[in-house]
């Protein structure tokens, strides 16, 4: 079996990260990116967090709705208190604990969606 | 409920990083309640330690399992085949359950994940406190049903020191209430105040820790 | 592996009955037009009469008229809410005994409490405005004229309704009862044709308007408070002596009932109103499906509009209610029985209050007509016992191949 080059994961929320991704024009962009789909960022557990770690992914970034301005009301704090265990989990183990980020965009930001996909991969390839 | 907390991921890891085949056993009770050693916690330490093995090239074979408890022995059962299978398991449950492990595996490396704290309440989400020190004794009818043993830094028993101040114990005044304020606030809704006159006696500590390992038996119920 | 999509289906009856908590101008206008969309309408208040802090505006409106057709229980209260979406068991405290009323959605409509006393500085002269008018008499038997200061925004930013009501106030004060009035503001929100118009009738009858900057500073001196700050508008500090001063209760001390949010199970935010302030609950949604709030409850002061949202409310009730019947797919969280270990954490967590303990079993359970299927529980639990078949963990990871 070949090799696959890691890719960055990028955990979309489907009422907001997911709906700014979906509006690319620019696939070049999305090169040794994934995209994946969340009913709402509070679905991230540190423990997937890990195991997308361990399979091979060379960084998660999770991407949630504005804070207070969460479909499900908090679903967007619980992220972030998870993505900060995950963070120490890292630290703990030796690995760079840049290889995990979480930030808070809307349906409509495509643009940051962009920059964000674009900072991290230039953080860790 | 038994609280812990796991221990500083350092340590863990230097205890088990020189075995070969691990077993991450979980404890589905008291500390999946207290979220220190339940099923998402073993996940979460098992994949910690596979990171931390890649970064050191340190090749270990980890298998995780979690088991109703881990203080009576049939629940061992089913998964007795990955403790023969282990050379060490770490043991995510409290104190008892460490132990226990060994004693049904004879000669098992059991090693702790979890530094098991005290008995405790959950006050709210995420946050637990000590309410029983397991004085074997109970004296909570005197005090309004609040522990001066547990609750007090001291564990006095005729009142409080002169480092109570505005409800605060001097101890950690941002931490601790002072328990004397809390037994007298208590006693007085209660309207038994004039029960704290009662001189207590020197108390036989022996009931509990001090009087060596305890054990209970119960004839009635043996089979 | 793939995602499952196909779910089975149940059908949950809504109760074409609506409760409403609160008499006011809110619960009054929500249960109006609840009843002329042809629900069942109870309406619950613990006073005497209708129409709450709405009185002072209009004492002789006929509230028996616009309520034809309602329910209403005055002197009650709601003692108890059990149920979901669609069916739900309230409790109400009549003066007659206990009444149950089973509706399929609940309008919280239950106003503000002011919370802060009468003391607010070490002064009996500083007073919250409202308790201005217990010192009318005293002004108004005064030999001179008395310069009351009015303050507007002291803690937080004011609404239209303070705006409103602060110049009502000057403007009754100064023309009235002999008062000299100085009103204090770091912005007065005017933005409608009636409070411009009511800005400019206090200016020519008089009222001095201040707006300044930074801190704003209260002194005793001799009997009297010297109220003092920094002028925009001269660009100096400016400084009066007023013998009363009273602090716009807006900005203080009020919220909600937090005693019903939580019998209710409803959100409070950080300034103590019901409904988080969160886009996708406006204008009358909050956290639990099928709990509507309206009015000052949810932070809205200024009368007109609490009128047009206690009515826009009521539409998004009858939205849920319209359909009758709610087709729900069963893909909602569900919990192992074997590993759950009932810690509660999933149902403080869940925002929706979807979670309930199966009494039977001893486990967690979620309701499937409440659960909104966003998977915080999933996250939260300890034991790894609740799953959303939908986004499995195997699913989630499945996503990258």
């Amino acid at each position: 079996m070949a090799k696959k080059k890691s890719e960055l994961i990028v955990l979309c929320c489907e009422n907001s990260a997911y709906l700014a991704a979906e509006s690319l024009t620019d696939t070049k962009i999305m090169q040794s990116v994934k995209v994946v789909m969340l009913p709402c960022s509070g679905r991230v557990e540190v423990g997937l967090i890990l195991k997308f770690l361990e399979n091979g992914a060379a960084g998660v970034l999770v991407l949630g709705c504005p804070l207070d301005n969460c479909k499900f009301v908090r679903g967007n704090y619980r992220a972030q208190k998870r993505v900060d265990v995950a963070m120490k989990a890292l630290n703990d183990a030796g690995v760079n604990k840049d290889k995990v980020k979480i930030d808070f965009i809307s349906s409509l930001d495509t643009h940051k969606f962009i920059a964000l996909v674009k900072e991290m991969k230039s953080t860790l390839f | 409920m038994i609280v812990g907390e796991q221990k500083p991921f350092e340590k863990v890891y230097e205890s088990v990083k020189e075995y070969k085949k691990v077993l991450i056993l979980g404890c589905g009770t008291c500390v999946t309640v207290c979220m220190a050693g339940g099923e998402k916690e073993v996940g979460i330490l098992a994949s910690t330690i596979r990171l931390a093995n890649k970064q050191n090239g340190i090749r270990m074979e980890i298998q995780e399992a979690t088991v109703a408890r881990q203080c009576d022995r049939e629940f061992f059962d089913e998964v007795k085949d990955k403790i023969n299978w282990a050379d060490a398991v770490l043991s995510m449950a409290c104190g008892v359950g460490v132990q226990f492990c060994s004693e049904v595996f004879e000669g098992k490396r059991v090693l702790p994940a979890l530094n098991t704290r005290f008995y405790g309440t959950t006050e709210q989400q995420g946050i637990w406190s000590e309410r029983c020190a397991g004085c074997g004794d109970c004296v909570l009818d005197k005090f309004g049903g609040i522990c001066p043993i547990a609750r007090c830094s001291k564990s006095l028993l005729n009142g409080p020191c002169g480092g109570s101040q505005d409800g605060k114990c001097e101890v950690d005044p941002d931490n601790i209430d002072c328990a004397w304020q809390l037994i007298y606030d208590r006693m007085k809704l209660l309207g038994c105040l004039e029960n704290l006159e009662e001189n207590q006696v020197i108390k036989d500590w022996s009931a509990g820790r001090d009087g060596g390992p305890g054990k209970i038996v119960r004839e009635d119920m043996v089979l | 592996m793939s995602a499952k999509t196909k779910f089975d289906k149940k059908k949950v009856t809504l109760q074409q009955s609506v409760l409403v908590i609160g008499g006011g101008m809110a619960g009054i206008h929500a249960a109006q037009e609840l009843k002329g969309y042809g629900y069942e309408t109870t309406l619950v208040e613990r006073a005497d009469i209708l129409g709450g802090k709405g009185n002072y505006i209009n004492q002789r409106a006929d509230y028996k008229k616009i309520l034809s057709g309602v329910t209403v229980l005055t002197r009650s209260t709601l003692t108890d809410l059990s149920g979901h979406v669609g069916n739900f068991s309230a409790t109400i405290t009549t003066p007659k005994g206990d009444k149950t009323v089973s509706c399929g959605a609940v309008v919280l409509a239950s106003g503000i409490e002011n919370k802060g006393g009468s003391v607010l500085f070490d002064n009996e002269n500083i007073v919250p405005i409202a308790e201005l008018k217990n010192s009318i008499t005293e002004l108004t038997e005064a030999e001179t004229p008395v310069s009351v200061g009015l303050i507007l925004d002291l803690n937080i930013e004011e609404t239209k309704a303070g705006a409103e009501m602060v110049l009502n106030m000057a403007m009754d004060l100064q023309r009235n009862h002999n008062a000299e009035v100085y009103v204090f503001c770091r912005e007065i929100r005017v933005a409608s044709l009636e409070l411009e118009t009511l800005y400019d009738t206090a200016r020519d009858a008089s009222v001095n308007i201040i707006k300044y900057e930074g801190t704003i500073t209260f002194n005793t001196t001799g009997n009297f408070i010297t109220v003092a700050a920094r002028d925009v508008i001269l660009n100096d500090s400016i400084a009066v002596d007023c013998a009363k001063v009273g602090i716009s209760p807006y900005g203080l001390n009020v919220s909600a009932d937090s005693g019903l949010a939580e019998m209710v199970g409803v959100n409070l935010d950080a300034l103590g109103q019901m409904q988080d302030n969160n886009v996708h609950f406006f204008p009358g949604q909050t956290n639990r499906p099928g709990i509507f709030a309206a009015g000052s409850c949810r932070g809205q002061y200024y009368a007109p509009q609490i009128i047009t949202e206690a009515k826009s409310t009521a539409l998004s009730v009858h939205s849920l209610l319209a359909q009758k019947s709610l087709v729900v797919e069963l893909s909602h969280a569900v919990v192992d029985e074997e590993k759950c270990a009932l810690c509660l954490t999933c149902i403080r967590s869940c925002p929706h209050k979807a979670m309930v303990i199966d009494q039977n079993k001893k486990v967690a359970m979620s309701i499937p007509e409440v659960c909104r299927k966003c998977g915080i529980c999933v996250g939260e639990c300890p034991a790894k016992a609740i799953e959303l078949p939908a986004y499995t963990d195997d699913i989630v990871l499945g996503q990258v191949g």
